[in-house]
This record gives structure tokens, C-alpha cells and sequence, in this order.
């Protein structure tokens, strides 16, 4: 097509000009330039010039300089598209009284290619050349390189701009030397304020006159491939993608789109589409889309799809995503009909912004309690070792605590570890921890979302009665290969993707390992770690072919490893794996059907190796397999979208098999399988009636159980229901109420999840755990939509939560039920946040006061738990602080930090002492009395981020950090040894005893 | 490169410690029985009774502390074995020539009416030591015993009474007048006198027993027995191997809850800080109150036979140092006197001229072996002719 236009061109100046060979020229690509600042020399303007072109002088012709590409460009009237002319035979031109010159056509061949302005100071001749260069980088660029504050189309939040570099040259003995002026002899050349003096004809160019080129030859011969289609550049390239789609996104703000071919004679009307990432053409999940008054809202699916009910008439449909920049689309809705958005991402709060969308959007959703964090905001949370930690995220949100560092798992508002779902892709993670809970099991480097929902749990889930922590992988790159690379202190992760067929096909793969087990065999033999090993890895794997615009499957794959044995004969292992398929189909252009299936695994083996009892050597391992199925419908229908379908879950799940090791007596035992099926079916309704500030989110699940040899069965409904009140846009008042029923338990003894917990499904003596919370919360957003204000208090309760009994034996126990006890829970607390998203200063501070405590529920005389009364759960921790926050100096250079305070979790110390035998033995205070000191720990971490340059291959970013800055001595545990029993001494554990440095180098390409 | 590679190593493994702590105690120490001992038949049984003391209390104050009552075996034959009361709430019972076919209970009763008692119960045969041996690496020596239940026995306790003879690092040749010299009068003949023969510090016998009970079970293995159990592990430059070592090892079978019982209290006493150690609890006993069922005590008494088994060890010490670096020459002041009370109070000549800075002196340690807390009574049984 250029070409065309081209070949056109050429026609139409043959037969308008008499000097028509100069428009032999290709033609410029005509930019709707996007961006601040501009590639001419001086103005955007053509003014009147002379040039010699091809051996011939043409005078009054409009021209400009391109400063990007050194090119000259000739414009036969304001209207028409201006011509590029070569390089190679035009030696000179003259424009708005000022000389330039082509030095390589002079004879100077060293000379950088383009044109030279000719200068003097009077005395001398300079040459002075003005380069644009091309560069993306994040900022707000008004006076910044060249971008002159005096822009009058100036424009926020655009990530490009054209670097200005001016050159000056002398010429001094025949040669070509570039000069500095203001300095020493050149100091008379002040570049910035260049008189009009100072300009020269060439006529007055001493050194030039000389030169034979510079004169005109009247030849008229066209080079060969004179309108060949040009190769671009990388950069222009770029450029030129660039251009693209800052065009797409500004026909989207300058456009009005009338929506439906078939007008509707009311409405509302049903408006659809898909929301893709301008760059990469990748559809974008979690977007909110709203209309003009934020009442009726969505949000976009995985596949990047939304469905909105919208009035007749005009309307302005807003998109926000945290990471991309708002979009506000003008809209003429005729009826029902489609629109394709979409989106670039966000520059200036870039990465600073951690967590969930803008502050509106927690005026929009009915339901409360929903965190969300993208990868990208884990990776600039400071963490030990600078490993980006999604569990360690998590942390920072208010309601979520653990009860220390280094422990798996968390708790959610007063719910044990294992009431948490967590789900990956769709596979549940039983054991979300690396290293026994220093790094967390999940690759940032394939996460795409992660959302944590504390309340007003979706319909949808299920099988857990404190939290749902769903985490997705990304879809891999479809226009091309793309990677990153990681190096950390003790962790590697690397990650790839890109299409296996061009916007069809996509795939990811991330895998991470740790060299510790590597550097604990190095140490020597006197360090006492030497017999040490520790290890892990985990691979992850995603295939996503899409079939069209309404059907997508998506494989996903996740496997990780653990290992490790600490100088002694005793050596865990566990694994996990998940494997899952999910087709999406879409029809009627917003009703979506997703279906996926799956196999999740879990197993874990402790190996006792006994050098000093070889015929007591034994491995004990535990395994979970469990295969799912779920589906699920969603269905917009007027104001109402309901939700409906069922899932169900087979278990197969080995409590423990022994089996002795080489030499040994131990009898090989294994307990009986668990096998169990829990189907469950569901349907909710989200009622958003017209643009009032009411909505209603409401449903109803019913979860069911039923346990083979005995055969047991247990069900009952599940509630959700919440609901919105927004007087005012920036207002909202929230409640809600959910419960839930879980029916396998984890069986632990300890503070924090050991790798050798095994869970447990119910049967005729162990029951399902049950629950409910009510919460309520206000929701305010104030100064300018930049600062959100929250308030959610919370009440839970909960039944049948597993306790043990003194002295349980919990591996291996075929009366397991014996040495347990069941208790009931409650818990209640109050959640306030302050978050800022924009601006340099960036991030949240949360205050939580929240209690938790159990209750023995059956009377088992002098042994019953604290004598039957309430104790306080193991993370029971009142008082709560957290500060996270960013700071970007520019737009490269940031500073992160994380302040963590919380009360000291509740421990059970000994309250006395006596003589048993010959040994001093403890006596135990009533369980979990007493508190460890209280945690405190700062983070802070220094970011450099890459620059945007587009011509180079890879992008380095880098984090130097320091984990606990104050080296804070916080304890994760109390405990008292009589040493052998003959004197007491107490110690405190702490993980992370002094300053954690590190170095974290990251590299995309 | 290595040595970064194991700073950066070691400075990840230091990073997590421990260190001391001591907690605040708000609460008041619960009263709580404290009953200990098993009921031996074939020899004297020995029950020792005391309560719960608060932390920090100290040994010998939670011996005088000890309650007042009666102690008594009693069997379902309806014999009864009265204790005798010692010291420190030591209970004496004889139950020598107790009947091992009988059932037998402990019962306890307080001069205020108190009574406490544990369940009717058999008697644990004794395990068969099949044997007590060890072997040395060239710095340890690694003791070990195999037990066999025979019929009936899954879990094993042993208990160990170590017994060695040692001696001082020298002879000494002369020794002081007892009593200080005056700082001016310091002549030779009144400090230093040869020694008499009665005065042979030179060898001593020392005794103790084992602190941690030795639990071993066999459940959940083919054969009931403990095979080369490595018991204990004693430095080859150790004290106690520096002349003859004797190790009696006296084991018995117990039940499984008994073992559970005291193995729980021995691992809650004695915690670790492993990151994934069990929350500690309170573990009933099966000592109860006949008054007040609910009445948490602490205590598991079991009915056993013990059988024992003796090992000597010689030969595999190994001096740790050259005694001689031990003995030095007293240096006066710049005055020219001598550190008389700490000379004579700590220390004793042991060679050389007899003035004090002429005489080689050394620690009491050095020529006196009571001084490393041994006696100088040798057991009866001891196999050799030093005195």
C-alpha cells in the first residue's frame, strides 16, 4: 500500500512540477506522533528553503530536518505528505536561513552520517549537528532531555520521548574533530543561546568551498531500488510499533463508538468485549470495567472478556487495571453489541502500586475482603534473600499473619493454616512453602494474579472455611519469545515463553532451584553444617491454545521438590503436583462456560537413618492424590448475572506407610487408604439493579462428603451473601456473611506447618470442620481519588477444628481420633488501611486489632484443654501494624520498605520444676498462656529498574536489599531445656537473627 | 572464591541462633504430687515424693521441701510393704521378697487425709542384657547394649552407674606445714615437710548415675529386642578412663504407656528449638487422687524385675595435655613477697628446692585427687591393689 502511495506520489509531482525529480524521495511515514517533545530540529514546522538535490538547485520548497532518522524532508504544500529525500544526493540545503551541510559529500567521511549546521563564532567555522534519539522510559519527561517545559502539547504519563544530543565539529588541518563549546577556546560558542550571527551561508563556509561534491553536477539518475520498501531499523521498528499503538490507544480517547447495529427500543442492553494488552496483544484479567457512574461494573474473566448491562444513550465505559493506565471510552449505546478494548501499561505508578486496582474499585464491588497482588508488586516487596515471595506478600495485607518467619502458611483472621485454600491454576497446593517456609512454593516469574479472598468468598469455592488464595499462572507471550532470569543469594528461577503458533498457540515455562545444598557442602567439617543438605526446585508449565475468540484451553503444570537434612540421619522430603486442563468458551458474547479437570498431589517422606539404631532405620511418608473437576456458568441476564455449577473432588489419601530401610527390623505397616469423593453444586447472583447505589451479591452452595470403607456422608449448605451501599462514588458501606465447610484436616503438633503434618479426611469419628464469619466495612476514598481509607471489622466462628491431646502420637496412629480433640473457635477483629496508589510515595499502612481463641468441646475431666475454657489460638496475635511503601526518586531509581509490628504469639512455657529420679523435669503452664516478645522487623530494599530502551536486547533490573535492617533479634520461639536434666536454661529462636543483605540481579529479554 | 562461598554459607546457617532467654512469670506455680520411682520386686523399692517448685527454685531446697506421708506397697494378695521415710522424701520399701505372680499398687497417704494411689498393675519381667560392649575411634569411646525382651517385653528401660578410679597428675615430694608463714618468717624448715605415707593422694574413685533414664521401645519391629544401642559416648581424654572404668547397667520392661510418659517428660524438659518441635503439654500420669479423680498429679509408677550387667574399660586413655605446663615457680611482687594465701590455700608444692620460689608448685588438682571431687574409699568389688 505504501508503495502505492508512493509510485502515486512520484506520478502526481512529474506531472504538478516542473522540478519534479526532487520529489524522487520516499514517502515519510506520516506519524500521529504520540509522544512529548519532537524529532525536527527545531519546529514541527516546514519553512521555506533551498536545497541541492541530485545535481540540481530547487528553491522556495517547504522543508524540515528529521533529527531521528537525519533525514530532510520536502513538503509541496501543508496538505500533502512530505517527502524523504536521500541522503547521498543532497549535499546541502538550506532552510530558514540557516546552512546545512552533508560533510560525508563534503569529503569528511569520518563524519557521523546526516547534516551539519554551519556555525561561527566569528572566528572559526563549527559544524553542528542535533540527534534525536528515540527512548521509552517511564516518566513524566517536561524538561527533561530536551523535552522543554515550554511543550505546549506537553502530555502526563507518556513513556516516550526523543532524546536531544547536540554535536559541534571543527574542521582543523583537513581533519574532522568534534569540539565542547563553553570550553576553553570554544567557549564563545554558547550552544544553548546560538546567535543568528553565528549562521552561515555556504557561501562564507571556507572549508567548504573547496569541496568538489558540494557542487551541482545536473545528473538525474535514480539509484537502484530507489522505491524499494525500506528494511526498518530495529528502532524505527519500534518506533514505529510504538506509533501503533499510541494511535490505537488515541483513537480510543478521541473516538466516540456507537455500540449495536440493531437499535434497542429499551434498554438496558447487553455491551461485550475483550480487553487486551496494547503490547503484546495478551487479554487482560481482572480488569474492572465500569460505566460512567461505577454502579454497574465487572470485571474482565482470564480470557480478558467482559459483559456489562448497560442504559441506552451515552455513556463512558471506564476500565481500571493497577498496572495499566485508565481508560475511559465514549460510548453511543444503540443496543446490545460488542467492543474490543485496549490497554497500555500504567508509567508513572509503575510497580509502586502493590496492591489490588485503584481505590474505586473497592466502591464498585459488592463483595469485601478481596486482596489482590500481580507479580510485579511481589518482586519489589523486600524479602530475605530478595527472592519476589508471594506468601510473603500476602503477609503484608491486613488480617493475614503467621506465626513467624520461616513458618509455612498463614492465617487468615483467626483461621488456622490449614483452613486456607489455596489453589494454583486450579490445583490445590497443600504445602505452599520452600525450604520449610522460607521461600514460598510459587515462581513470580509465571504468576499472573494472585487474589486472596478473607470474606464474601465466591460461590465458586469451596472445601476451606477461613480463606481462598487463588493464584493464576500467565498465558505466554503470542507475538513472541520472551524470558527472564534471576539470580539471587540462594535462589535461580528463569522463565520463558512465546507462542508455539503465532496468536494461536502460547506456552510458559519457569523453573527455580537453590544452590544452598551446594554452599552447605562446602562448609568445613568444624561448622557443624557440613553433613547438611537442603534443597528444592519446582518447574512450572503452561500451554494455552486459542481456538478462536470464544474457546481457549489453557494446560497448566506445576511440580516442586523439597529436601533436607540438617546434621543428623533424618531427611524430609515432600513434593507437589498439579496438573490441570480448563477450557473457556464464550457465546452470546458474554456468557462464558469454564470446565476444567485435574490432579493434584502431595507427598511427603521422612527417612530415619539412624546411625545409632540401624535396626530401628524406617521411611514414613504420607501421600495425597486427588483428581477435580468443576464447572462453572456465567450468565448476565438484565441487571442480574448468576453464577452456577458444580465441582467435585475425589480423595486417595495414604495417612502412612512404613517401610523398614536396608537392615532393619522395623515391621512395614502401612494404614489404611482414604479414599473420598466431596461433589458440591452452586449458584449465586451478583443484582446490580440499574445504577442505584445498592447491590447484592448472594448465593448458595451445597458441599457434600461421602467417605468410603466406612462409608460416612456429610453435607450441608454453604451462605454467601453480600452486600454494597454507595451514596456517594467515593463512598461505600459493605456487609456480608459467608460459611463454609471443610472436611479434611491437617494433623499437627506444631506452631508452624512441619513437612512432616499429615491431613486427615473425616469419618464416623472425625467430623467436618464448619464456620461462618460476619463482616461489615466502610470504604472511603478521599483527596482526589488518591488516597483510600477502610474499615472492615469481622466475627467468625468456627467448629470441630482439630486440638491433640498430651502426649499425641499423630504419625502412623491407627486410633488417630484418640489423641485428638475437637474444639470450636472464634475469633473478631477490626481491620483499618490507609492506602495511597499514587504520586511518587506510594503504598499502605494497616492497623488490626483481632483476637482469636479455641475451646475444647467435649469435657474430658482434669485432661480437658485449659480446664474447658477458652485458650488462645496459636496465632492469636492482637495488635497488628504494617507499613509497605515505595518511594521512586525517578522513574528507575525507587526505594521500597516494609515495617512489620504484631504482639508476640501465644507459646506454652514451663510454670515450674520438680525432681524426677535424678532429672529436673518442667511443668507447663495452661496451653498457649503466655506471649512471646513482640515481632518487629523493617525491611527496605533499593530498586533499580531498566531502562526502556527499545534497541537493546535485554532489560537488567536490580534490587539491593536489606532483610531487617535493625537486626532485631525477634523470636519465633520460647523454649526451656533442663540440658540432660540437670539444669535449667532458656533460649529463644530466632530465624533471622541479624541483617539479611542482599543482591538480587533480574534480566528480561 | 571457597572462602566466600563458606562465609556466605556460614553466615546464612548463623543467621538464625539462639539465645538465652528467661520469660516473666505472671502466674502462680500450680501445687501438683510429684511421685517417682517403680515398684522393684527381687530388691528394695525406692519411691521418692515432692511437688512442683517455681522455676529457678533450687535443687537442694526442692529435696528439703518434701511432703509427710506414708508410702506402701501393697499387693492383691493383700500384703502390704511399709516404706521407710528418708531423707529428701526418699521412701524405702522392701520388697525384696515381694511374690513376682502378684498384682501390686502403690498407695500414698498424707497426714491430712490425702490419698493417692496408681492402678493395679503386674509385674514387668526383667530383659535379658545380651550384651554391654563398646568400641573407641581413637578420641571416644562408644558404649553400647542390646537388650531382649524375650516374651513379653516391648519397651525397655535402662538406668547406669558409672564407677572409675583415677589419680592426681604427680606424686609430690614434699608437702607444706600446714598452716600460713608469716610474710617474715618464710624459713624453708618450717613451710615444707616430706610426706607421710598415709598422706597418698594419688589415686581416688568416683561414682554417679545416670540423670536421663535410657528408653528404647520395639513396637512396630519384628523382634523385641534393642540391638547395640549406643548408649553413651565418653571422650577417650575423659577423667574417667584415666585408670579403670566400670559401667553397671541395670535394665527393665515397662509398659508402653510408661514410656510414652516419661519419654514425653523427658523431651519437654529438654527442647531442642527445633523449628518443628511439638507444642509442650502436661501428659497425665497414672498416679490419681482416691479423693479428687480429676487432680492432675505427675508421676508414672510401674511394677518390674531389673536385672543388671557390669563392663570394665582400660587402656584407651589418652592425656590431653603434658601436666609439667601445670607447674610453675612463685613470682614476688615488686616487693619481693609472695602471694602467701593464695599459694597456700589453692595450691601445693610438688617438686624441686624447698623455698617458695625454688619449689615447683602446682593446683590442689595436682597432687591431691580428692580435689576432682572423687573419694579416696575404692568399692569392694574394685578388681585392682591401689590404695
Amino acid at each position: 500500500m505504501r508503495r502505492l502511495v508512493t509510485v502515486l506520489l512520484v506520478l502526481w509531482g512529474t506531472v504538478c512540477s516542473a522540478q519534479s525529480p526532487l520529489y524522487r524521495g520516499r514517502t515519510m511515514v506520516e506519524y500521529n506522533f504520540p509522544f512529548n517533545g519532537h524529532y525536527f530540529w527545531y519546529s514541527p514546522e516546514y519553512v521555506d528553503g533551498t536545497v541541492s538535490y541530485n545535481g540540481t538547485v530547487y528553491e522556495n520548497v517547504n522543508l524540515n530536518y528529521n533529527s531521528h532518522t537525519r533525514e530532510v524532508l520536502v513538503k509541496e504544500s501543508a496538505f500533502s505528505v512530505p517527502v524523504v529525500l536521500e541522503r547521498e544526493l543532497l549535499p546541502w540545503f538550506r532552510m530558514g536561513g540557516r546552512c546545512y551541510v552533508n560533510l560525508r559529500i563534503a569529503g569528511f567521511t569520518e563524519a557521523p552520517e546526516g547534516y551539519y549546521q554551519v556555525l561561527t563564532d566569528g572566528h572559526k567555522t563549527y559544524y553542528f549537528r542535533r540527534d534525536k534519539i528515540f527512548a521509552r522510559e517511564p516518566g513524566n519527561h517536561d524538561g527533561y532531555r530536551g523535552i522543554g517545559y515550554e511543550d505546549p502539547n506537553y502530555r502526563e504519563n507518556v513513556i516516550a520521548y526523543f532524546h536531544q544530543k547536540d554535536f559541534f565539529y571543527s574542521v582543523k588541518n583537513g581533519k574532522f574533530k568534534r569540539v565542547y563549546p563553553g570550553r576553553g577556546k570554544h567557549a564563545s560558542l554558547q550552544p544553548g543561546a546560538i546567535p543568528d550571527g553565528a549562521y552561515l551561508s555556504l557561501d562564507e563556509s571556507r572549508e567548504l568551498a573547496s569541496a568538489p561534491a558540494l557542487k551541482s553536477s545536473g545528473g538525474v539518475s535514480l539509484p537502484a531500488g530507489w522505491f524499494a520498501k525500506d528494511t526498518p531499523s530495529s528502532e524505527r521498528a519500534a518506533l514505529l510499533a510504538a506509533i501503533e499503538q499510541e494511535n490505537l490507544i488515541a483513537s480510543y480517547r478521541n473516538k466516540i463508538y456507537e455500540i449495536g447495529t440493531v437499535p434497542a427500543a429499551a434498554g438496558p442492553v447487553r455491551v461485550s468485549g475483550t480487553v487486551r494488552d496494547v503490547a503484546t496483544g495478551e487479554p487482560l484479567g481482572g480488569v474492572l470495567v465500569s460505566d460512567r457512574s461505577g454502579r454497574i461494573y465487572c470485571y474482565t474473566g482470564p480470557d480478558g472478556s467482559y459483559g456489562l448491562s448497560l442504559p441506552l444513550g451515552e455513556n463512558i465505559l471506564q476500565l481500571r487495571e493497577y498496572s495499566k493506565e485508565d481508560m475511559d471510552v465514549r460510548v453511543i449505546v444503540k443496543g446490545a453489541g460488542g467492543l474490543d478494548v485496549v490497554m497500555r501499561e500504567k508509567v508513572t505508578a509503575l510497580k509502586s502500586a502493590y496492591v489490588t486496582a485503584n481505590g474505586m474499585a473497592e466502591h464498585r464491588r459488592t463483595g469485601m475482603g478481596l486482596e489482590k497482588i500481580n507479580s510485579a508488586t511481589v518482586t519489589h516487596i523486600p524479602s530475605a534473600f530478595g527472592e519476589g515471595d508471594v506468601l510473603k506478600a500476602v503477609l503484608t495485607l491486613p488480617g493475614v499473619k503467621s506465626v513467624g518467619e520461616a513458618s509455612s502458611g498463614f492465617n487468615v483472621r483467626g483461621g488456622s493454616a490449614d483452613q486456607n485454600l489455596i489453589l494454583f491454576n486450579g490445583g490445590t497446593i497443600y504445602n505452599p512453602s520452600h525450604l520449610f517456609g522460607i521461600f514460598s512454593a510459587f515462581n513470580t516469574d509465571v504468576v499472573e494474579d494472585i487474589e486472596l479472598y478473607k470474606s464474601s468468598i465466591p460461590v465458586q469455592y469451596g472445601g476451606r472455611i477461613s480463606s481462598v488464595l487463588d493464584i493464576s499462572s500467565k498465558d505466554g507471550n503470542p507475538e513472541r519469545i520472551r524470558g527472564s532470569l534471576g539470580l539471587g543469594i540462594l535462589t535461580s528461577h528463569i522463565a520463558l515463553e512465546g507462542p508455539i503458533v503465532k496468536n494461536k498457540t502460547t506456552f510458559v515455562l519457569g523453573g527455580r532451584t537453590t544452590y544452598s545444598d551446594w554452599l552447605l557442602r562446602r562448609l568445613p567439617s568444624s561448622s557443624g553444617y557440613s553433613g547438611g543438605k537442603a534443597s528444592f526446585s519446582d518447574i512450572n508449565l503452561g500451554v494455552t491454545h486459542h481456538f478462536d475468540d470464544n474457546n481457549t484451553l489453557k494446560l497448566t503444570g506445576y511440580w516442586s521438590r523439597d529436601g533436607f537434612t540438617f546434621r543428623g540421619d533424618t531427611t524430609f522430603r515432600y513434593s507437589n503436583l498439579d496438573v490441570a486442563l480448563k477450557y473457556r468458551h464464550k457465546w452470546a458474547e458474554s456468557n462464558t462456560l469454564e470446565v476444567s479437570a485435574g490432579y493434584d498431589q502431595y507427598h511427603n517422606t521422612l527417612e530415619n537413618n539412624s546411625r545409632n539404631d540401624p535396626l530401628g532405620t524406617y521411611s514414613l511418608s504420607t501421600r495425597i492424590n486427588q483428581g477435580f473437576a468443576r464447572a462453572i456458568v456465567k450468565q448476565p441476564l438484565g441487571s442480574h448475572t448468576l453464577s452456577w455449577g458444580g465441582d467435585a473432588v475425589l480423595y486417595f489419601l495414604d495417612p502412612g506407610i512404613l517401610t523398614p530401610m536396608e537392615g532393619s527390623i522395623v515391621v512395614p505397616r502401612t494404614l489404611r487408604r482414604e479414599t473420598a469423593v466431596e461433589p458440591s453444586v452452586f449458584v449465586g447472583d451478583l443484582w446490580q439493579p440499574g445504577d442505584g447505589p445498592f447491590s447484592l451479591d448472594y448465593g448458595l452452595r451445597y458441599s457434600s462428603f461421602l467417605s468410603f470403607a466406612p462409608a460416612k456422608y456429610y453435607g450441608g449448605p454453604e451462605l454467601r451473601v453480600s452486600g454494597k451501599y454507595s451514596p456517594r462514588s467515593n463512598l461505600s458501606f459493605k456487609a456480608g456473611f459467608n460459611s463454609m465447610n471443610q472436611y479434611i484436616h491437617l494433623i499437627s503438633n506444631t506452631s508452624s506447618i512441619s513437612p512432616m503434618d499429615t491431613w486427615k479426611l473425616c469419618d464416623g469419628n472425625i467430623l467436618p470442620q464448619r464456620g461462618w464469619q460476619a463482616a461489615g466495612g466502610v470504604y472511603w476514598t478521599v483527596f482526589d481519588n488518591t488516597l483510600d481509607i477502610s474499615l472492615e471489622g469481622y466475627w467468625k466462628r468456627t467448629y470441630n477444628f482439630l486440638d491433640y491431646k498430651s502426649g499425641a502420637v499423630l504419625s502412623m496412629n491407627e486410633h488417630l481420633s484418640d489423641d485428638l480433640v475437637r474444639t470450636t473457635g472464634r475469633s473478631y477483629g477490626v481491620e483499618l488501611m490507609l492506602r495511597k496508589l499514587t504520586g511518587r510515595l506510594t503504598g499502605w499502612v494497616s492497623y488490626t486489632w483481632s483476637r482469636a481463641f479455641l475451646r475444647e468441646m467435649e469435657n474430658r475431666g482434669a485432661e480437658t484443654i485449659n480446664g474447658g475454657d477458652w485458650y488462645n489460638a496459636p496465632f492469636d496475635k492482637p495488635h497488628d501494624v504494617k507499613l509497605v511503601g515505595n518511594y521512586k526518586f525517578t522513574h528507575r531509581y525507587s526505594i521500597s520498605f516494609n515495617l512489620d509490628y504484631s504482639t508476640g504469639r501465644p507459646v506454652t512455657i514451663p510454670v515450674g520444676q520438680y525432681m524426677y529420679g535424678n532429672a529436673l523435669r518442667l511443668m507447663y503452664s495452661e496451653r498457649n498462656a503466655y506471649r512471646i516478645p513482640d515481632y518487629f522487623r523493617l525491611d527496605l530494599a533499593f530498586n533499580i529498574e531498566p531502562g526502556h530502551y527499545l534497541k537493546a536486547f535485554t532489560h537488567m533490573s536490580a534490587t539491593i536489599g536489606c532483610y531487617n535492617v535493625t537486626g532485631r533479634r525477634n523470636a519465633y520461639s520460647i523454649f526451656y531445656t533442663t540440658n540432660g536434666g540437670s539444669q535449667l536454661s532458656g533460649y529463644m529462636v530466632s530465624v533471622f537473627a541479624t541483617q539479611i543483605p542482599y543482591l538480587s540481579l533480574n534480566l528480561k529479554f | 572464591m571457597k572462602k566466600i562461598i563458606c562465609f556466605i554459607a556460614l553466615a546464612l546457617a548463623a543467621a538464625g541462633c539462639i539465645y538465652p532467654f528467661q520469660a516473666e512469670f505472671a502466674g502462680e506455680t500450680p501445687e501438683r504430687l510429684v511421685v517417682s520411682g517403680d515398684i522393684l520386686i527381687g530388691e528394695q523399692t525406692r519411691i521418692n515424693l515432692g511437688y512442683v517448685f517455681p522455676i529457678g527454685t533450687y535443687k537442694s531446697t526442692m529435696r528439703k521441701n518434701v511432703p509427710d506421708a506414708t508410702v506402701t506397697v501393697e499387693n492383691d494378695r493383700g500384703q502390704v510393704f511399709k516404706g521407710v521415710r528418708k531423707a529428701g522424701g526418699l521412701h524405702i520399701i522392701d520388697t525384696s521378697n515381694a511374690p513376682e505372680d502378684a498384682r501390686y499398687r502403690l498407695y500414698i497417704k498424707f497426714k491430712d487425709g490425702k490419698e493417692y494411689a496408681t492402678p493395679w498393675s503386674g509385674v514387668y519381667q526383667a530383659p535379658e542384657i545380651t550384651d554391654l560392649s563398646y568400641t573407641t575411634d581413637g578420641s571416644n569411646i562408644h558404649l553400647f547394649i542390646s537388650l531382649d525382651g524375650a516374651d513379653s517385653l516391648w519397651n525397655f528401660r535402662w538406668d547406669y552407674t558409672e564407677t572409675w578410679e583415677y589419680h592426681a597428675w604427680f606424686v609430690p615430694e614434699l608437702m607444706f606445714v600446714p598452716g600460713l608463714p608469716s610474710p617474715d618468717n618464710q624459713n624453708p624448715a618450717k613451710i615444707f615437710r616430706d610426706p607421710n605415707p598415709e598422706e597418698d593422694y594419688y589415686y581416688c574413685w568416683n561414682s554417679r548415675e545416670n540423670v536421663e533414664p535410657c528408653l528404647a521401645s520395639a513396637e512396630g519391629k519384628s523382634d523385641n529386642i534393642v540391638s547395640d544401642d549406643n548408649f553413651l559416648t565418653i571422650p577417650c581424654s575423659d577423667e574417667r578412663l584415666m585408670v579403670l572404668y566400670s559401667i553397671e547397667v541395670t535394665a527393665r520392661g515397662m509398659s508402653s504407656a510408661g514410656r510414652a510418659y516419661l519419654n514425653h517428660q523427658s523431651v519437654i524438659s529438654n527442647i531442642s528449638g527445633d523449628l518443628f518441635q511439638p507444642v509442650p503439654s502436661e501428659m497425665p500420669g497414672n498416679v490419681t487422687s482416691l479423693d479428687n479423680p480429676d487432680e492432675m498429679t505427675i508421676g508414672y509408677v510401674e511394677t518390674c524385675k531389673r536385672t543388671s550387667r557390669r563392663l570394665f574399660v582400660s587402656g584407651v586413655y589418652h592425656i590431653p595435655f603434658d601436666p609439667y605446663l601445670l607447674l610453675f615457680h612463685p613470682e614476688p611482687d615488686e616487693d619481693g613477697n609472695f602471694d602467701l594465701d593464695n599459694l597456700f590455700v589453692n595450691h601445693s608444692p610438688v617438686f624441686g628446692p624447698r623455698s617458695l620460689n625454688g619449689a615447683l608448685w602446682g593446683s590442689k588438682r595436682c597432687t591431691d585427687c580428692r580435689a576432682w571431687g572423687g573419694t579416696k574409699t575404692k568399692p569392694e568389688w574394685w578388681p585392682n591393689d591401689h590404695k
